[in-house]
């Protein structure tokens, strides 16, 4: 674990800034302890691991997989992310995949749950995690959520642990990526913007963002329809909605961590409420947001 | 677990959101309510995209095209592993391979390939609306080695899709490495009860000659406007007011003009020869020995 304390800070938070560190070692962004190390190679598998999808390989306590062109990377004991990247490798792709798959996996690991998740702090407090797929529009929807005052907590990846009474979203970020055409729509230049990597027309919106862990009250399940609104969902069919929006549940049952993560999911839907936004991707954004701010009121 | 793929392959606008909905209410529960926005599980649009993100070590949004391609050859492997039969999955791209991983839909993952045609006028126009260009930049889109669907300002809810021009689309899975069932949409306007009789036989369907003839009254193309008019399409882009436009052969007459059709006929005249789609816009019979509809597997080229 040689070199893994020598830089930290690089990578503290998912900031315009990771992109351009040296070095990538340093803590995992809402991850306090754990670390991530640079390393000049990696074993090539993991012995007795399962293969859960191209170059991916688990485990119990060992997460292997790699990008090609780009980097590998071993997630163990959810506390270490070792990284080799590629020769030549852009870096922002490799900060990208370190806070996005690798910080999912090591969550996995710590028996928490990686919650595919845009997560804001509204105005009155409460920290709603706003969960879709890819492409649906989280990330779009937390912007304009930002502009209206609400604190950033975590984008694509919320870190969601259960202290005892309260289920916790950890901060993480304090950009949001977003598209060229949403940072059209949304009148930001994206020429004073840092791109998220090479080959890619997609930029660090820099957002204010919490600073302190949250407790999380609602749970929101944002939906592609061509009507703005929110239906209320009966809280029998939150752990539904948190199964839905867990990040690789694929690396669950070879992690050892099933009985861990039906836990957490019971905890945290017998705390949270939850809702359906509609509206996603076909109403004005602003409109979408106005439910949901009426929701969270 | 399925016995391989069936991939519903076409140029887009050429019959496959109708071949789509008459095999897949074949193949599912006859009771089910039919409706043209229930095309569940098809691995198409989201689905697809939520898919491959299941799969794969980091999210398709997160990587460029070319990447996104190294990772396909295995997650279609897996999909074909892991889905229930019958396995449709709807393909507007070309069959393409990667030099590093092989066919994107790597042959032992495929059952059959249905392959639809439409004479290029036909595509041409229906390609106008949808897109809502003019036919001019319908054509220009059709010559278009190039063509990948997708925009990179953007995060489109389906994933990127290489369809390149509409002839070496055709090519492309005529010349494939896979089992082929070609059907030309013009015979399947003709004679739809047939045409999808056969290709239901392709897919590994058993089905009646009365089942077919039952949903191909279920799907006629009146109703599917009906239906698009009172609850809309989902599958409609926005750049085009309906999706089920004008569903017969020869709707191009008076939309496209004598020079279109003929820099459709010189760019395109050595593919349309080989599916007997002639220069003044009619499908006659495919040439003897030009084609075989329905044929086995290929070997594959390197």
């Amino acid at each position: 674990m040689v070199g893994c304390f020598a830089t930290l800070g690089s990578i503290a938070r998912m900031t315009v800034d990771s992109t351009l560190s040296a070095s990538f070692d340093g803590p995992v962004p809402g991850v306090p302890g754990a670390l991530v190390c640079e390393v000049a190679k990696l074993p090539e598998h993991l012995d007795g691991a399962a293969s859960i999808g191209p170059w991916t390989e688990v485990a119990p306590g060992a997460v292997l997989f790699s990008v090609p062109k780009i980097a590998r990377y071993l997630v163990r004991d959810g506390a270490t992310i070792e990284v080799e990247p590629a020769p030549g490798a852009d870096r922002g792709a490799i900060a990208l995949f370190l806070a996005g798959s690798a910080r999912g996996a090591l969550i996995h690991q710590r028996g928490e749950l990686p919650l595919t998740a845009a997560t804001m702090i509204a105005p009155n407090w409460r920290c709603v995690a706003i969960c879709s797929p890819s492409a649906v529009g989280k990330s779009t929807l937390a912007a304009e959520l930002s502009r209206r005052g609400w604190l950033l907590v975590a984008d694509d990846i919320t870190r969601v642990s259960w202290n005892g009474s309260m289920a916790v979203a950890w901060p993480s970020h304090n950009a949001l990526k977003l598209w060229r055409d949403a940072c059209d729509s949304m009148n930001l230049d994206c020429s004073k913007l840092a791109r998220v990597r090479e080959g890619l027309e997609k930029f660090f919106v820099p957002a204010a963002a919490a600073t302190t862990p949250a407790s999380l009250s609602l749970l929101v399940r944002l939906r592609i329809s061509p009507g703005a609104g929110v239906v209320h969902v009966p809280a029998s069919q939150n752990s539904d909605l948190l199964h839905e929006s867990t990040f690789r549940p694929r690396m669950i049952d070879p992690l050892g961590r099933r009985a861990d993560n039906t836990r957490i999911v019971s905890q945290i839907s017998g705390v949270c409420r939850a809702i359906v936004l509609n509206g996603a991707r076909e109403c004005p954004i602003a409109e979408v947001a106005d439910r949901l701010a009426e929701a969270v009121a | 677990m399925s016995n391989g793929l069936v991939l519903i392959a076409s140029y887009p606008k050429s019959g496959n959101t109708w071949t789509r909905l008459v095999l897949t209410r074949l193949g599912g529960r006859p009771e089910q309510a039919f409706s043209i926005n229930r095309l569940e599980g098809h691995w198409q649009g989201i689905a697809r995209r939520r898919l491959f993100d299941d799969y794969s070590p980091v999210n398709a949004g997160d990587l460029t095209p070319a990447e996104i391609e190294l990772f396909l050859p295995d997650i279609n492997r897996r999909l074909a592993a892991e889905v229930p039969d019958p396995a449709f999955v709807k393909v507007h791209d070309c069959a393409r391979r990667t030099e590093q991983c092989g066919w994107h839909y790597p042959p032992d993952s495929v059952r059959v390939v249905i392959y639809l045609t439409r004479h290029p006028y036909d595509v041409a126009v229906s390609t106008a609306h949808h897109f809502g260009t003019t036919p001019d930049e319908a054509v220009e889109i059709m010559g278009d080695d190039g063509v990948a669907r997708e925009s990179s300002g953007k995060l489109q809810p389906s994933m990127p899709q290489w369809v390149g021009s509409w002839s070496a689309n055709v090519i492309s899975w005529l010349d494939g490495p896979y089992p082929l069932a070609l059907m030309r949409y013009e015979d399947v306007h003709a004679d739809p009860v047939s045409a999808f009789q056969e290709l239901a036989a392709a897919a590994g369907l058993a089905v009646g000659v009365d089942e077919v003839r039952r949903v191909v009254d279920a799907t006629r193309f009146e109703l599917l406007q009906q239906e698009e008019e009172k609850q809309g399409f989902r599958e409609r882009p926005k750049t085009s007011t309906r999706f089920f436009r004008a569903g017969r052969p020869g709707a191009w007459k008076g939309m496209l003009d004598d020079s279109l059709q003929a820099r459709l006929a010189r760019e395109h005249g050595a593919v349309m020869e080989r599916l007997g789609y002639s220069d003044d816009g009619e499908a006659v019979a495919i040439p003897n020995g030009k084609e075989r509809p329905i044929r086995g597997p290929q070997s594959p080229r390197n």
